[in-house]
């Protein structure tokens, strides 16, 4: 009996111990999966904020005409940013940010009704240049984003931006905008991947290259010039002479 | 300089050529060479439209094609310079900036004659030292100071020639306006066509009425004076033709055009484009809105379109000196109310009248013909306009000046004040100095109408050079706080307003 009572503790014991295990297990997972919400970005999920401002984010447009920008946020919900032209205009959404070298993935949920299309973007802002995707057409939410290869901070001149842009007509919005780190080059898959560094040095390139654009293929008499030149060469000197009479 | 009455009746008047005049001419010329080469490097990158004019000038230096453009003379100078001191941002504005220099001395030249004043001339040449697009235009590789500057001449080709009786040596000043007209079609596509037919019904207008004889109500004669006519157009036609086709002279030596067939293929390219910029952009501004200066345009702004507050704001704007653009609304509707009121002398052949006659013409043949046109336009389309503008208004200021003015002249002239006022110091401090302003011309227009006028001018030409200081880092690109930033973009939209 009693050997048969000290089995049952010990099993209980381990039961106990078992159970204790699993729930620092859980409580270590629930923590770390809290701390592991490595968005880059304040306020990705655009829930807190003051007024008309979202907290870290800033609206800037060409022509800023009321309801132009918008940070629509529902009570206690994640919210979204949304930009309307009624006219031509640019219009953003924006977040500086600090970048190391490396890799970044950026998604958000797009929708857009944007005209065309490719003047909506979810992108970055370096170098005086936005490099970003565009929402598929359509009403329905879409998650959209890119991969971006950015090199050392001291080859830009400003900070980094993470914008939501619209430089055409119609209406964007975006919500659950993240920003992460990627430890090394992502494969191929969903999203697109952007090599921002080379993007830059290739048009850097291209700035200082001549472009030549051809006229249409040659096709006049050569003995048309001359003869048009002497033309007016006998014109001029007629008047001339003409009028040195008087 | 006071001229006298008579003289002023006089085509020929013009003021004797002094050692004040050089003076004037040389300290003119200096400070637009240093407002005009200062810091020339900067930005040191493509601005705005040298996108076209820096990459057909690189066309040029490796023997390739370029065809979606204005006309060559602005490539070509680039090549040129591109060539001496290599592919950097000086060599690529050297050109604007020496021909935008040079456009302040030309200024005075034709100042002297057409407004008949040294104190006129001087006005007008510091107008065009102190606007801001006209500054911004010469510190850039575009078109515009090209073709102005070489019209600018021809203008005073006319003068020299209307104000000279002997038809052998007027016809020296008709080739050399040829060749300029040449040069002006050869910089910038179709535009200084317009100033062409006015320079040409200009001198029309003088052959008739030297070939009648200087009374000035004489009959004109078009049967004897038809021939000299012909032969005026055969000449300045004939010579502008010849240097505009030559100009382009490298498509021929390149290939790439084999004769005028092709020339004529690249004219109506040229047409056919402008028939495609239609619709809407967000730089465009309709021709009504160039006077009041309601929709100026970012030539270029650092790093971020958006002027970002974390940074000092660096941008450079296509917009003129407002006080300036103002006041050449009020000098137009004097000038052209004065040349109403004298429009049948000037039929008839009172030959003092075409001073402001030219002024006038000038002013709205550049500024009508954008009326038609529907391709959506830019404020720099008024700059030739606004150059016979600035000749509006040095004669008003000039007028003030010699107590010729009218009090309601002296007192629109200090109005355009106003505005300025309110706007750069805040409502009660400008209020309260436009109010002393007003106080003390009133004070001063009670007790002596001369130094009323004198007041008003000298406190008019205070303005404008306050202004072209305040203003200056928007059209150089200087950087400047947010707050000093914000403090000088006066209209922010929304509605028609906006300096972006």
């Amino acid at each position: 009996m009693r050997i048969c009572d000290v089995s049952k503790i010990s099993r209980l014991r381990r039961s106990r111990r078992i159970a204790f295990a699993m729930l620092v297990v859980c409580s270590i997972s629930i923590a770390a999966t809290a701390l592991c919400d490595d968005n880059l970005l304040v306020n990705g999920d655009l829930s807190q904020g003051s007024g008309d401002a979202p907290t870290g984010w800033r609206s800037q447009a060409l022509i800023a005409t009321a309801g132009t920008v918008q940070w629509i946020h529902p009570t206690s919900a994640s919210g979204e940013l949304r930009i309307s032209n009624n006219g031509s205009n640019i219009a953003q959404w924006g977040q500086p940010v600090d970048l190391d070298q490396g890799w970044y993935l950026l998604t958000a949920e797009m929708q857009s009704d944007a005209r065309p299309a490719s003047g909506a973007v979810l992108g970055i802002r370096i170098g005086g240049r936005t490099f970003g995707v565009s929402p598929s057409e359509g009403p329905e939410w879409s998650l959209r984003g890119a991969y971006f290869k950015l090199g050392e901070p001291e080859e830009y001149e400003a900070r980094p931006e993470v914008v939501c842009q619209l430089s055409a007509r119609g209406t964007v919005a975006w919500r659950q905008i993240r920003l992460i780190r990627v430890a090394q080059e992502p494969p191929s898959g969903r999203f697109i991947k952007i090599d921002v560094a080379q993007a830059l040095a290739s048009r850097s390139q291209r700035k200082s290259a001549a472009r030549p654009k051809r006229y249409a293929l040659a096709a006049g008499a050569p003995w048309t010039v001359p003869i048009v030149m002497l033309l007016f060469a006998a014109m001029a000197v007629a008047g001339w002479v003409r009028l040195g009479r008087d | 300089m006071a001229v006298h009455p008579s003289a002023a009746r006089d085509p020929s008047s013009v003021p004797l050529w002094s050692r004040i005049d050089r003076l004037v001419v040389a300290a003119l010329v200096v400070a637009a060479a240093i407002s005009r080469f200062w810091h020339l490097g900067y930005p040191p990158e493509i601005v705005f439209d040298e996108k076209f004019t820096v990459s057909q000038a690189r066309c040029y230096l490796t023997h390739l094609p370029y065809r979606t453009t204005h006309p060559p003379v602005a490539a070509m100078t680039t090549a040129v310079s591109m060539w001496v001191l290599g592919d950097q941002p000086i060599a690529w504005r050297i050109g604007s900036a020496t021909l935008g220099t040079v456009l302040v001395g030309v200024t005075y030249l034709l100042g002297r004659r057409v407004l008949d004043s040294r104190m006129g001339a001087a006005c007008v040449a510091g107008f065009v030292l102190c606007d801001g697009l006209f500054l911004a235009d010469s510190r850039l590789c575009l078109w515009e100071i090209y073709y102005l500057t070489f019209l600018a001449v021809a203008y005073l080709m006319l003068a020299r020639f209307i104000q000279t009786q002997d038809l052998r040596v007027g016809r020296r000043y008709l080739a050399i306006m040829g060749a300029m007209l040449g040069f002006a079609l050869g910089s910038k596509f179709a535009l200084p066509a317009i100033g062409a037919i006015v320079v040409l019904a200009f001198a029309t207008y003088s052959i008739l009425i030297k070939t009648n004889g200087p009374g000035e109500h004489d009959k004109i004669d078009l049967r004897r004076a038809t021939p000299r006519i012909i032969d005026t157009i055969a000449l300045v036609g004939g010579t502008t033709s010849l240097v505009y086709l030559g100009l382009f002279f490298l498509n021929y030596w390149f290939g790439w055009w084999g004769g005028i067939e092709d020339h004529l293929t690249y004219v109506k390219h040229e047409l056919h484009s402008q028939t495609l910029l239609v619709g809407a952009h967000p730089y465009a501004a309709q021709w009504w809105t160039w006077p009041l200066m309601l929709r100026p345009l970012l030539y270029w702004f650092q790093n971020n379109f958006f002027n970002d507050p974390t940074m000092p704001a660096a941008s450079i704007r296509a917009m003129g000196n407002p006080i300036l653009w103002w006041a050449v609304v009020v000098a137009i509707v004097v000038a052209t109310m004065r040349v109403v009121a004298g429009l049948r002398d000037f039929l008839c052949g009172a030959v003092s009248h075409w001073r402001l006659a030219f002024i006038v013409v000038g002013y709205f043949a550049f500024y009508t013909v954008w009326i038609p046109v529907a391709r959506y336009k830019f404020i720099y389309y008024y700059m030739p306009a606004l150059y016979f503008g600035f000749f509006a208004l040095a004669d008003l200021v000039d007028r003030c000046w010699n107590g010729r003015a009218k009090t309601v002249e002296q007192g629109a002239l200090l109005a355009v004040l106003a505005p300025m006022l309110l706007l750069s110091l805040g409502s009660f401090a400008g209020l309260m100095l436009a109010i002393l302003i007003g106080a003390a011309y009133a004070y001063t227009a009670a007790s002596d109408a001369r130094i009323a006028g004198k007041f008003a001018a000298v406190i008019f030409l205070f303005g404008v050079g306050g202004s072209f200081v305040y203003f200056l880092p928007l059209w150089t690109g200087i950087p400047i706080s947010h707050a000093a930033f914000d403090a000088r973009v006066w209209f922010r939209g929304p509605g028609l307003p906006n300096w972006l």
